[in-house]
């Protein structure tokens, strides 16, 4: 089921998604490649993997930058769990289903973190704020997931083939 | 995927849950360090994340000046046509602009500050545009401790090199630490206008600029006004450069005077950055 993929992905947006992305942000937004990572996942490798990724994911994220520790791995997990469940039964006929749910994910991400930020610390932002980010980063995580799934897609099929497992 | 249809799996999500919530709870009040895992996390990922940004930031520098190479062309067959005698000044000029700024600037403000300050590298940047927090490659072995503000050099008026806040380290681990900029939405700022005086205060809003209010009801407060930190409050030392007010509205009421100040400090160019450790004595 290669799980070497998995590892070398978690590992490349660890180096590369904290660094090289940053520098091309647009608008001072870049994609979150961690999010992007637990969706791609959870499509191609269903819950069960994209639950764990996602608590792995966002654990390292939290422990590198946040001071409240389980915020991102929160928030990952809920996004894993319900597209994962929701994309076996419904979706994974119809193709363009997985870009729409890069975009809302995020959009889900940010009221995730919102509400965990303002439950935790009261802390308040401003929607109107928060919103012209999250506009921006919608467009370009659904941009980034849209290569990095068409090309992991294939990769992951025949890895999935070469291990004698369904994708 | 058995593992995931049935009581089995709901009571893995439900573990998932209860120990991902008790972390959050635990972690919630302020920390001096890191714990353990985030010091291990901290000392495995942080010297690679350090090399990687520092060579992403070559690769962008360098194409900056390829850019800038015939901005650079151009202005000086102007200059050299308007004034022969000055090709000399010139020259001068284009070795200045050929250094980077950050150097030109550290050695400045080295100079001018009144604070003594370590220079470190950031090594990772958050991903989300919910947050807007890096890592650094210094941690409490080189003296850092919470609270410290973290500054670059930024030319103010005159060709003055100031100390332009940057954030506040939230936490140290022994090599490396973890920094809130002033732009994240939970940094809260005690700021001074240089020229009334007037205090107040501003935050983080996710955008490159800061909001935030004027304390007193008769400030006179206006745009272009340059804003220091104040140093109530005790997160930050006084006098730091904060950023220029942008924009004044006073509510319905006329009670409240709301600002918006956009920062001296460009976020979105930042590599290396100074932490200040201590006041320098007067000589």
């Amino acid at each position: 089921m290669g799980y070497l993929t998995v590892i070398l992905s978690v590992l490349i947006n660890l180096f590369f998604g904290n660094s090289a992305l940053n520098m091309i942000n647009v608008g001072g937004v870049s994609p979150n490649l961690s999010l992007i990572l637990v969706i791609m996942f959870t499509l191609l490798g269903g819950r069960k993997l994209g639950c764990t990724l996602a608590v792995i994911v966002g654990l390292l994220q939290d422990l590198l930058f946040q001071d409240i520790i389980g915020i991102n791995a929160m928030a990952f997990f809920l996004i894993a769990l319900i597209i994962g469940g929701a994309y076996e039964k419904f979706f994974k006929a119809n193709i363009l289903i997985p870009l729409a749910i890069a975009a809302l994910s995020t959009m889900f991400y940010y009221l995730l973190i919102l509400i965990l930020k303002y439950l935790i610390l009261g802390e308040t932002v401003s929607l109107l704020d928060a919103s012209y980010n999250l506009a921006i980063e919608m467009a370009y995580n659904g941009i980034v997931f849209t290569l990095v799934y068409g090309f992991m897609k294939k990769r992951y099929k025949r890895s999935a083939a070469r291990f004698g497992k369904s994708a | 995927m058995k593992i995931f249809n049935g009581n089995k799996s709901r009571i893995w999500i439900m573990i998932t849950f209860i120990v991902l919530g008790s972390t959050i709870t635990a972690t919630a009040s302020a920390r001096e360090t890191g714990s353990k895992p985030e010091a291990i996390v901290g000392f495995i990922f942080n010297p690679v994340q350090t090399a990687i940004y520092s060579a992403v930031d070559n690769v962008r520098d360098a194409f900056d000046t390829i850019v800038n190479v015939f901005d650079y062309k151009k202005e000086n067959k102007r200059l050299e046509d308007e004034n022969k005698a000055l090709k000399s000044t010139i020259m001068e000029y284009e070795k200045v602009i050929g250094k980077s700024e950050y150097l030109k600037n550290e050695q400045k403000l080295r100079k001018s500050s009144k604070y003594d300050f370590l220079s470190a590298k950031i090594s990772a940047q958050e991903q989300s545009g919910m947050f807007e927090k890096f890592t650094i490659n210094k941690g409490s072995s080189s003296g850092l401790k919470k609270g410290d503000a973290v500054i670059v050099g930024v030319e103010y008026e005159g060709g003055l090199v100031v100390e332009g806040l940057v954030g506040v380290v939230q936490q140290t681990g022994e090599t490396w630490a973890k920094v809130t900029s002033i732009i994240d939405p939970s940094s809260n700022i005690s700021v001074s206008v240089i020229r009334t005086m007037d205090t107040g205060i501003v935050k983080g809003s996710l955008k490159p600029k800061l909001e935030g209010y004027m304390l007193a009801q008769d400030t006179g407060v206006k745009e272009g006004d340059k804003v220091i930190t104040s140093g109530i409050g005790g997160v930050y030392k006084d006098g730091l450069y904060v950023g220029t007010v942008e924009n004044v509205e006073k509510d319905s009421r006329d009670l409240l005077t709301q600002i918006e100040v956009k920062p001296y400090v460009n976020f979105g160019k930042l590599n290396e950055v100074f932490v200040i450790l201590s006041e320098r004595e007067q000589e």
